[in-house]
């Protein structure tokens, strides 16, 4: 590519890149200006800096309640997606009848939005005698299409001749998925990672139906219940916004290489 | 690795600033109260008002001394108004003061002013 035209590249993706960036520094410096955000004209450099609205969000509500029930949540979830996901995945690269048929039954169940299945998932966690619970807020997410199928395109990459051996060598099926594809999936993994924990981490509709106990709030519940309490607090609304995103950011930023891997690998084949 | 380094470092500031609460955390307020001529004002009550999510609620009152000065002790709340009145004086407008954290010791910059009569 031609300077001039990696220049010209480089400064779209930079503006592009700012304008992606503005609603969450504007949201930022609000949370730290507590401005109106009507206010005409806007301005752009946050004035009179302070964490005073985070004070508020740290005592005015249960925060660390919140927190913790959405940490045990997001982590019964992303423990279930990888194991889920990749037995699912691993079945799915072996050879047997009705493959073609399961594969499309999966994919075809991506069109269905999770709003259309709420009630019998609802039904089945009452079943279960799960409401009001981590488990029951965190079964409809165990295993996600997605992240088989991100799994299935890392195991698919795995040469067949190293599952082999390994079959020689006397590996049970299982120890082929620990020891042989796991380790050769890692994208795959941080990605199964990163989807579900955010996922989890910014699951509303579900947790409001299943959760009756306040003490058993998770995050977005818990900005919907401040919401209700603090319509006229634009600066700590806006500072329980960013409590919230941080830890989905923190990891992303921690793995995004892989995870940019992981959704990326199998692209480029043939 | 980056997982160890970003946890150690999280685990030692939020021991750091743990600590700092623990030593600072007596929940005193102290200022002083003077009148409209800026002369100390001796006996004024200073009340200490809680901001909840809707209201202000009143927790203590205390008495200023000799040269106007006001202690109040275990007091958390992080978000307050203080309020000085004196019989022969306008109370002072209600003044609303923030805190890092609960129970943090306080020394107001401004005295409260009583309003004239």
């Amino acid at each position: 590519m031609r300077p001039s035209r990696a220049a010209a590249v480089h400064a779209t993706l930079g503006a592009v890149s700012v304008v992606m960036l503005v609603p969450f520094y504007w949201v930022l410096k609000t949370s730290l200006t507590g401005e109106n955000i009507f206010q005409y004209p806007p301005a752009l450099l946050p004035r009179a800096m302070h964490p005073f609205y985070y004070v508020d969000v740290w005592y005015y509500i249960p925060f660390v309640r919140y927190v913790i029930n959405s940490v045990i949540v997001s982590a019964i979830v992303v423990a279930a997606n990888l194991v889920c996901n990749a037995l699912a995945a691993y079945a799915l690269t072996l050879r047997f009848r009705g493959k073609r048929a399961i594969v499309t039954l999966l994919l075809s169940c991506m069109l269905i939005p999770f709003q259309a299945t709420i009630i019998p998932a609802y039904l089945i966690t009452k079943e279960l005698h799960l409401l009001n619970s981590h488990l029951g807020l965190a079964l409809p997410l165990c295993s996600t299409i997605v992240c088989i199928f991100v799994f299935k395109a890392s195991f698919d990459a795995v040469p067949r001749s190293l599952i082999d051996a390994a079959r020689i060598d006397g590996l049970a099926e299982w120890r082929i998925i620990r020891h042989v594809m796991l380790p050769l999936s890692t994208s795959a993994v941080a990605t199964t990672v990163i989807l579900s924990f955010i996922w989890s981490w910014n699951s509303f509709l579900w947790p409001l139906i299943v959760i009756r106990n306040p003490e058993m709030q998770t995050l977005p519940l818990g900005l919907s219940t401040f919401l209700s309490y603090m319509e006229n607090t634009t600066g700590a609304l806006y500072a329980f916004c960013i409590m919230v995103l941080v830890p989905g950011v923190a990891l992303f930023l921690l793995e995004q290489r892989r995870f940019i891997d992981g959704l990326t690998s199998g692209a480029t084949k043939g | 690795m980056r997982y160890v380094w970003v946890a150690a470092t999280l685990m030692l500031l939020i021991g750091g600033c743990n600590l700092w609460v623990a030593l600072h955390d007596d929940g005193v307020v102290s200022g002083r109260v003077v009148q409209p001529d800026g002369q100390p004002a001796v006996g004024a009550t200073v009340s200490f008002w809680e901001k909840t999510l809707t209201t202000l609620e009143r927790r203590a009152a205390t008495q200023t001394a000799s040269d106007g000065r006001f202690v109040l002790t275990g007091q958390p709340a992080h978000h307050f108004a203080l309020q000085a009145e004196k019989s022969g004086f306008d109370a002072s407008p209600r003044t609303l003061y923030r805190r890092y954290f609960r129970g943090q010791n306080l020394v107001l910059d401004e005295p409260l002013r009583l309003g004239a009569p």
